[in-house]
């Protein structure tokens, strides 16, 4: 009875909603074609859709960037993209990593990948809150840096460049950033004298 | 046959030789008599000839500090990350960049060595002591501040601290000696303006026309130019352009149109944020360095002024809310749906489902003058290159806005912008994708 009472005002409050089928790639799995609100922000498609949840909500203002993921392209190249000011439907078509999708299993076993490891080794986040984000921000940098090495005397300040738009309230971004130039050193092709 | 003289020449084509002739050489004494400054305007007035007591100089120093900051002299005499009145700000031309200038009083690098009667002549004239300045400096406005402000904007640039700062050189034609051809230009485009002073109108109306067409020199970039970048004084305030963007028409009609008030206008040049739209770009620069620390009594009567139309009557807002989508009836619905997809998927996370805007975040799109504006180059501008977090009064600020510049198609972009002047711009005249790539 009751449930029939909050479903009829469900639907008197919500005559239509309105939805658009959308198919997009996500950690390398096809998704869709699924029909979804062309109103739904992405985080929401993927926490309630997907049941990815890795991906956090924060300021919901585009600002903090702890609901960065990251955008594959065609060519190879990555981005980052922010999940709470942009719909889910912005991404149609588009390959996407969310944090879920970074390690990879190798004989049975979940692998880090470099960024990851560093983050971890250098005890770069406490609450983890933002750490998807510096995770997406740090890997399309290191990308970044694979495709247009820097002098070793300008990395910090490139580091800092690429990753001033990510918000963290714990440890003070000293740690992150020398765990993302720790992995820059020791990728070769990233720096040059 | 008879031996032809020279006198029995035929009369007609030694005439005509004779006129082109003629022609030319006071073709050329005209042109040295410009290039000497014959007739160049001289307008600095006798009293200001001699220098002030120094008392009456010192008491004229907090007055002047309130004309600089009306004039906005430091939002182009500084750089953003210099030190004040060093200069060396680039304001590129189609001819070669400028630099503006050290104006701090300092001897060497300065204007240290103007007398009251150069600093008249500089802001009056459009003469420096090195000869004319280029019009980038906006004397065809300062040239009707009063000698009394004059005095007292001499009063306050020569008390701020001076600064051994050297000046840039420009680049392209201005590094050639061409300043004495500048008389060529003000002998076309620098009319001797005076104060519009209209007794039948308040105090208020004339205190901000003096404001406005002068100090302020809004029409700088409100007004369209002439090819020689001249400002076109019969079109005043109807609108520019200036670095790729177009620049609003700010005639009391299109103001009130866009659902100014006095109260609305007075915001948005005080605080840099009104219900109409918040400022960026170089617009952002004159409310955060100028209008915002202006006295409020002025920046009232600059919007009074502005509010006014030619028959003096002060225009109130149209009826709003305006429903525009109503109005835009029409356009095929079909030409606007993809675009509002677009808009929902892209955009509404900051601009809102009802383009009502986030506060400190993004603006709103709904009565946005920027939106509602038929000339669409800025605005697809702003969403190819977006910008950058701007700051405003007492703390306020709106957030990046990312460029949409290959994260979109052009032909996406199109159908996007079309449906937001649609919607909230009640603009029915769609945006092609050659409008788009044109501003990339």
């Amino acid at each position: 009875m009751n449930q029939a009472m909050d479903q009829e005002r469900v639907t008197q409050k919500y005559p239509t909603i309105e939805r658009k089928p959308l198919t997009l790639t996500i950690n390398g799995e096809k998704i869709g074609p699924i029909e979804v609100p062309i109103t739904m922000l992405m985080i929401d498609f993927l926490h309630e859709y997907l049941d990815l949840t890795g991906t956090h909500f924060g300021c919901g203002q585009g600002v903090c960037h702890a609901c960065t993921v990251m955008v594959l392209h065609d060519d190879g190249s990555k981005s980052e993209s922010r999940t709470c000011v942009f719909g889910a439907h912005y991404f149609s078509g588009k390959n996407i990593v969310t944090i879920e999708g970074h390690a990879k299993e190798q004989e049975g076993k979940l692998v880090l990948t470099p960024i990851q490891q560093a983050f971890i080794d250098n005890f770069s986040f406490q609450c983890g809150y933002c750490a998807p984000g510096f995770v997406a921000g740090a890997t399309v940098f290191l990308d970044q840096l694979n495709r247009t090495p820097v002098k070793r005397a300008h990395l910090e300040k490139a580091i800092e460049d690429a990753l001033n738009d990510h918000i963290c309230r714990c440890t003070g971004y000293v740690r992150y950033y020398e765990a993302i130039r720790d992995v820059a050193l020791a990728t070769p092709g990233c720096v040059i004298d | 046959m008879k031996k032809l003289r020279y006198y029995d020449r035929p009369k007609r084509r030694s005439g005509l030789i004779r006129l082109i002739v003629w022609l030319l050489i006071i073709g050329v004494i005209f042109s040295l008599l410009v290039l000497f400054g014959v007739f160049k305007q001289d307008t600095v007035s006798e009293s200001a000839k001699s220098p002030l007591p120094q008392a009456e100089q010192e008491a004229l120093i907090p007055r002047g500090k309130e004309l600089a900051l009306a004039g906005d002299c430091f939002g182009c005499h500084s750089r953003s990350d210099g030190e004040k009145g060093a200069g060396g700000v680039p304001i590129a031309t189609p001819f070669g960049t400028i630099y503006s200038t050290n104006i701090t009083p300092d001897k060497d690098f300065g204007i240290g060595d103007y007398t009251r009667e150069d600093f008249h002549r500089a802001l009056k004239d459009g003469v420096g002591k090195k000869g004319n300045l280029f019009p980038a400096m906006p004397f065809v406005f300062t040239h009707i501040t009063t000698d009394r402000d004059l005095d007292a904007l001499y009063a306050y640039i020569m008390s701020i601290p001076p600064l051994q700062v050297p000046n840039a050189k420009n680049s392209g034609v201005f590094e050639l000696p061409v300043r004495p051809f500048m008389n060529f230009w003000t002998l076309l485009n620098f009319p001797d303006r005076k104060v519009p002073i209209d007794e039948n109108r308040s105090d208020v109306w004339n205190r901000g026309a003096y404001l406005v067409e002068g100090l302020a020199h809004c029409g700088a970039c409100h007004s369209p130019r002439n090819f020689m970048m001249g400002v076109k004084f019969s079109d005043a305030l109807a609108g520019g352009f200036e670095s790729g963007m177009a620049i609003p028409d700010i005639r009391a009609e299109r103001l009130a149109k866009n659902g100014y008030s006095v109260a609305d206008l007075t915001q948005y040049l005080s605080t840099g944020i009104a219900p109409e739209g918040s400022s960026f770009a170089g617009m952002n620069t004159v409310t955060h360095f100028s209008t915002s620390q202006m006295n409020l009594s002025d920046v009232k009567a600059m919007a009074t002024y502005l509010l006014t139309d030619s028959k003096g009557k002060l225009l109130t807002p149209e009826q709003s809310p305006i429903v525009y989508n109503q109005v835009v009836g029409r356009m095929k619905q079909g030409d606007r749906e993809k675009g509002r997809e677009y808009y929902m998927a892209a955009c509404a996370g900051c601009h809102g489902l009802q383009g009502e805007g986030t506060p400190n975040v993004a603006p709103s799109l709904s009565h946005n003058a920027i939106v509602e504006m038929q000339d669409p180059q800025t605005f697809i501008g702003v969403i190819l290159h977006g910008l950058q977090t701007t700051n405003y009064t007492n703390g306020q600020r709106m957030y990046a806005m990312p460029g949409f510049n290959g994260e979109l198609k052009p032909e996406q972009i199109a159908d996007l912008l079309t449906w937001i002047r649609a919607e909230w711009g009640g603009i029915d005249q769609g945006i092609s994708t050659k409008e788009v790539d044109k501003a990339l």
